[in-house]
């Protein structure tokens, strides 16, 4: 259905104001659920990336800016199924069922892939994939939800800092429930005490890093693919690292369990962890993973080297 | 402005464009009111249980019996499960092995909602473990149970949780139950709530658990919560109201 009309600068230019006068629509049709969204995001620390997603989503709009005016067409009709769909699902995720938050703001990401595609054709929307990855990782799962799905990593998680903070001399560490505590010669108390999901929703921090690493420059599907097997190991060593921080800090610097500090700390190293982690992740996934050789005759494809 | 600078009005025209825009404004505009009105006029009822859960004929269980002190369990329903309609009941199996042992007591814990927009906001999995529970396993388990279906057996699929708690293992198996069929699932149970069909709508989440002391073997109490739910099932569902009764009126 795409045109491949040749792109112009005009093209761009009536793209770009089709794309903001669609999304603009798209924000006032969810204004309550942006309120509700922005609310969360402000309010809970562990949703706070939320607040660095347009950031992380503009960077890698520049980045990629010359690939997205190459790729532009006059869109795609399937656009508009897109964002029937995702207004159907909206809808029907609060009438008949009673899916008001999480699962009814899902909704937004396949509107603003159909809005793209209808202004940008299928290659634009493949690549702002990255851009959608983000958006997806930014909107914040609501407690309930993501008690229950979290229940696994972070036991495993927190099992993992219990056997390494109890080899520290001197501490005795015990898991109950989501519960850490310590006690020993430095004294007793809890680890990570008060935090709802013990920052397990950094994971999707930690995930939002790695998408923004992985696709900062353009890169072979197979680094991608081992990118994207990577991902998930990043994101539960990261927190792992930040709760065993957390919890050296909180013993040996007699900080108290209800100071900030070992978590600002912890959390702050950590993400920068995530970051360095992800770098070195693409690095070796360059090293390992070669682009194909260019066949003789043919364009030298784009090098797919590394620029962080 | 020159003129080349001008953008076409003509690709503000663009079928797709003016389709999604008009969709999108459509959204903006009627959207939630529509939902509203929706919700106002096709919510489901609400429907009361047939018999209380305090009737519940636990003399009828085959191969359990009730235990009336010196449990383990707290038998006191809790206002944190926002409901009345609750039962909380410790039994012992019957036989040599496991009668006056208070250690392998277990505990049958039904609750009875019928809020059509309830967002389930108990499950065992979750409340156990900020209780101070460690979820160590979560896995599906499968009932065979009898008299709940004319035809014949009913495989029910319910949901186990490998717990641990003060230094004890322990095992739970729950199982919801909306408007007849059952499910192992919280998302299900909520997306029948909302199914359209019925008029009226109702769920429980009935609940066995047991410890599985040092020494005793974990395929035992598997077995024990699962045998004790399916005594218990075919006579629960005689409490809950009939299909016949949840039809619009």
């Amino acid at each position: 259905m795409a045109n491949a009309a040749p792109p112009s600068a005009l093209n761009g230019r009536v793209a770009v104001w089709q794309l903001l006068i669609l999304l603009g629509v798209c924000l006032l049709a969810f204004r309550r659920s942006g309120e509700t969204i922005m609310r969360l995001a402000l309010n809970d620390g562990e949703s706070a990336h939320l607040l660095a997603a347009p950031f992380l989503i503009g960077l890698l709009v520049l980045r990629r800016r010359h690939e997205l005016k190459l790729q532009l067409s006059r869109g795609s009709n399937w656009g508009v199924a897109f964002v029937l769909a995702g207004l159907t699902a909206h809808a029907a995720a609060q009438w008949p069922f009673n899916f008001t938050g999480y699962p009814s703001w899902l909704t937004m990401v396949p509107i603003i892939a159909g809005i793209i595609l209808t202004v940008g054709g299928w290659r634009v929307l493949k690549l702002c994939g990255p851009m959608l990855l983000i958006l997806l990782l930014a909107i914040p799962i609501t407690p309930r939800h993501y008690a229950f799905l979290i229940i696994g990593p972070e036991t495993l998680t927190l099992r993992a800092v219990q056997v390494t903070l109890d080899l520290l001399p001197g501490v005795f560490v015990e898991l109950a429930g989501p519960e850490l505590s310590y006690f020993g010669s430095q004294g007793a108390g809890h680890i990570a005490l008060g935090e709802p999901h013990r920052g397990a929703s950094l994971f999707l921090a930690y995930l939002s890093i790695t998408v923004f690493v992985t696709f900062a420059s353009i890169r072979a599907p197979w680094q991608v693919a081992a990118m994207g097997f990577a991902a998930a190991p990043i994101a539960l060593i990261c927190n792992y690292s930040r709760l065993a921080m957390w919890g050296a800090v909180t013993i040996y610097g007699g900080a108290g369990p209800l100071s900030p500090y070992p978590r600002i700390i912890a959390t702050t190293l950590s993400l920068l962890g995530a970051w360095g982690l992800s770098v070195l992740g693409v690095l070796v996934a360059s090293k390992i993973v070669k682009p194909p050789q260019p066949r003789p005759g043919s364009r030298k494809p784009r090098p797919a080297e590394i620029s962080e | 402005m020159a003129k080349k600078d001008l953008l076409p009005l003509g690709a503000f025209l663009s079928p797709p464009f003016v389709a999604c825009a008009l969709m999108l404004g459509g959204a903006a505009a009627g959207l939630q009111p529509a939902v509203k009105a929706l919700v106002r006029h096709y919510s489901k009822q609400s429907i009361s249980l047939r018999r209380p859960l305090d009737e519940f004929d636990a003399a009828r269980l085959a191969s359990f019996r009730v235990v009336t002190g010196g449990t383990a369990f707290d038998v006191a329903v809790s206002d944190d499960v926002g409901t009345d309609d609750a039962l909380r009941l410790v039994v012992e199996k019957k036989g040599a092995a496991t009668e006056g042992r208070r250690e392998l007591d277990t505990l049958l814990f039904v609750t009875y909602y019928n809020d059509p927009r309830d967002t389930i906001p108990h499950t065992p999995e979750v409340c156990y473990r900020q209780d101070g529970a460690t979820v160590n396993a979560i896995t599906p388990v499968y009932l065979d149970v009898d008299g709940i279906d004319p035809t014949g057996p009913k495989r029910i699929k319910a949901r186990l949780l490998d717990l641990e708690q003060a230094g004890l293992r322990e095992v739970l198996i729950y199982v919801f139950c909306s408007n007849g069929r059952f499910y192992d699932d919280r998302l299900w149970v909520r997306m029948a709530l909302g199914m359209p069909g019925d008029g009226y709508t109702y769920f429980s989440k009935i609940e066995v658990l047991t410890a599985c002391p040092p020494g005793e073997s974990f395929a035992d109490a598997v077995q024990r919560c699962k045998l004790l739910l399916r005594e218990a099932l075919p006579i629960l569902t005689e409490h809950f109201p009939a299909n016949d009764d949840l039809k619009r009126p």
